[in-house]
């Protein structure tokens, strides 16, 4: 009895969760008239090609100046950068927080911890502002640098740095390897799993970004998903033709299909990496 | 191979903390000595110092001749096990035998003979490629010692290297780790706090009491003359009999009450009141009447308890009228007296004595 009520929430849960996505997965696949009339649908239509092959590669349409491809390139260079970004500037901060004593090291973690008071919502004048100054509007690098310090990354790699044990760091001096050499054939392999976990949250943290990529990008060829959507529904309301909903609808299906992919990838080797690892 | 020299070294800790005051030892070349001591009184500290892992506060640490004390521990080629073996969890047991000889530039095919070599000697052949985490306490042991073997290293550094065995496997690996010293016979310095493994497996001993060294020697040295009452309550299961009392009328006063007439050679040291009488449960013999030659104690106790451990009975006995407690071990299991009133006998040869308050040998 229990495990069927159990599963009826569980299953509620499921349908809550997934029907919006299948509605707007179905709905794509159909012609605007049908949507205009019929309104959304919950099943196949016939213009599943037509409609991704147009959002996908035809620029104009809904997104006006670029394409799906293009925005979902964007995308990805913005939330593997992001990703990889903090994880190589958190890493690296862990280590010399942990493995050096230099003065005022307390203090610098502190430091860092008290920037997660400053999110880049309450600070993104300034940042726009040094951004520009640098002349790094429009560009990847604009697009991602300020981004990547990361005060939570830090924190993560601090705790797990604090958990392997001295003595794996004083049998590898004994063995010749100096700090770099540690950190490479030591520390790195055996944050495996913190480093997919940590990979799979900031991916997708940057994936959907919104306010700095908006404010940066007036490029129309640095548009992300994400501000290719909000333009898309723009789009459709500014518009006098019928607008084209089931493209508007199939680019979010687009956008969402990179960060469960990587959830997907990657929480299988995170699970994978728990029940192996053993520090 | 190597003599390791220790000169009144020194160590304070950034936190003030004096762990060790002044110890100075030459460790010989293929000699193994023991550290021993209870917990905190320093062994991982000064072990960690010949090792490079902490600075140096005062004094030198030499290998042959050469003071070491500013070299960084990759230099010192010198090797260590840890208590918890320290290795490498991702690599395979290959790998982390032969990742100190990469690291210093040993070409690949000398790495494969060594760590073949290495893994021949403990028997680990079979398990190169696992990783740790699948392998045993024992065969784990075996491997932190691999590691060390492969270096080809002046000296080995043991700390605690057993306590995270079960206690059979524990008697087994102390058998191995003695046969392996012995027979590539590098210098090696050990710690631990068991004075068991200390006692089997040292050609001398050090004791370590809070940071200074108490005793240096041969174990049968420290076993028969402790030179002070710590090394003999220390050293020794089930321990010395070590009764506190007063020099009186030519013997002494036990603080539980009775009285103990001493030798005229014990008398004679004993220059001060108060001291402590120490006795091996072992040098204690049961007799049915009073032994009479001129160097033989008497005591008359009764049975309090007893300990029968197989091959050696204990004996827990309480004096007829007042006074300390004695333990007595005789080997297998006598039958006793049917009254429990038993005579206690002792050649006086065998009696140490102590000044109670200093802890010095009389
Ligand atoms: N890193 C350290 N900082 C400060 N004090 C320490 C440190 N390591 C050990 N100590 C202190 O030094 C003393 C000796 O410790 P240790 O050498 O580990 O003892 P043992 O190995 O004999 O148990 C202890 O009192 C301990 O608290
Ligand atoms: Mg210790």
């Amino acid at each position: 009895m229990r495990t069927v009520v159990n599963h009826v929430i569980l299953i509620l849960g499921c349908l809550f969760l997934v029907l919006p996505l299948w509605v707007a997965f179905a709905s794509s696949t159909h012609t605007p008239e049908t949507l205009m009339r019929h309104g959304l649908q919950v099943w196949f239509g016939d213009q599943f090609w037509a409609t991704y092959k147009t959002v996908l590669f035809e620029t104009g349409g809904v997104t006006k100046t670029s394409n799906a491809a293009r925005m979902l390139i964007n995308s990805l260079v913005l939330g593997l950068g992001f990703a990889v970004g903090k994880i190589i500037v958190s890493m690296l901060a862990a280590y010399a927080i942990v493995y050096f004593r230099f003065r005022l090291a307390q203090p610098m973690f502190w430091l860092i911890f008290l920037t997660l008071l400053l999110p880049l919502e309450v600070r993104i004048v300034p940042s726009y502002a040094v951004v520009a100054h640098l002349g790094l509007l429009n560009t990847y690098t604009g697009l991602i640098l300020p981004l990547i310090a990361s005060a939570t990354g830090t924190f993560f790699f601090r705790q797990f740095y604090k958990s392997v044990p001295d003595e794996l760091l004083e049998a590898a001096r004994l063995d010749g390897a100096g700090p770099i050499r540690f950190f490479i054939d030591i520390l790195l392999p055996l944050s495996k799993t913190m480093i997919a976990a940590i990979f799979i949250i900031m991916f997708v943290v940057g994936w959907n970004q919104y306010l700095w990529p908006l404010l940066m990008t007036t490029d129309d060829q640095l548009y992300t998903i994400v501000i290719g959507i909000k333009q898309a529904f723009q789009m459709l309301y500014e518009g006098g033709e019928i607008p084209q909903v089931q493209e508007a609808f199939a680019l979010a299906i687009l956008a969402v299909i990179p960060p469960v992919l990587v959830v997907l990838i990657f929480q299988r080797w995170f699970i994978r990496g728990l029940l192996e690892s053993e520090k | 191979m190597a003599i390791v020299s220790i000169q009144n070294v020194e160590k304070r800790y950034d936190n003030g903390a004096h762990a060790v005051r002044g110890v100075s030892i030459d460790i010989q070349d293929g000699e193994l000595l023991v550290l021993l001591g209870p917990s905190g009184c320093g062994k991982s500290t000064l072990l960690r110092m010949v090792a490079g892992l902490e600075t140096v506060t005062e004094g030198e640490v030499q290998i042959d001749g050469k003071r070491i004390n500013d070299i960084s521990p990759s230099e010192r080629d010198i090797a260590m096990v840890f208590q918890n073996y320290a290795l490498y969890p991702h690599m395979s047991v290959y790998n982390n035998l032969a990742y100190g000889l990469r690291n210093r530039g040993v070409p690949e095919p000398d790495i494969e003979r060594r760590v073949q070599a290495a893994a021949k000697i403990l028997e680990i052949g079979d398990y190169l490629d696992s990783r740790p985490n699948q392998l045993s306490g024992g065969q784990r042991q075996r491997v932190a010692m691999g590691r060390a073997i492969v270096r080809e290293p002046k000296a080995f550094l043991f700390d605690e290297p057993l306590s995270n065995l079960d206690a059979k496997l524990r008697v087994h690996m102390r058998v191995e780790i003695k046969r392996l010293q012995r027979r590539l016979g590098v210098t090696s310095l050990y710690v631990t706090h068991d004075q068991v493994e200390a006692m089997t497996l040292a050609d001398r001993l050090i004791v370590l009491n809070k940071g200074q060294a108490e005793q240096i020697g041969t174990p049968m040295e420290l076993y028969s003359n402790p030179a002070s009452l710590f090394v003999a309550g220390f050293v020794g299961t089930p321990a010395m009999n070590l009764l506190p009392g007063r020099m009186e009328n030519n013997g002494i006063s036990f603080k539980d009450g009775g009285h103990l007439a001493l030798p005229q050679a014990l008398v004679d040291k004993a220059k001060v009141p108060e001291v402590t009488l120490g006795l091996r449960p072992e040098h204690l013999r049961l007799v049915q009447q009073k032994d009479d030659t001129p160097n033989a104690l008497n005591l008359s106790v009764k049975v309090d308890l007893i300990e029968h451990l197989g091959a050696d009975t204990l004996l827990h006995t309480r004096p007829e009228e007042g006074g300390p407690t004695f333990t007595l071990r005789y080997p297998g299991e006598a039958a006793l007296p049917s009254d429990d009133r038993l005579t206690l006998t002792a050649d006086a040869d065998k009696l140490r004595l102590f000044d109670t308050v200093s802890g010095a040998r009389l």
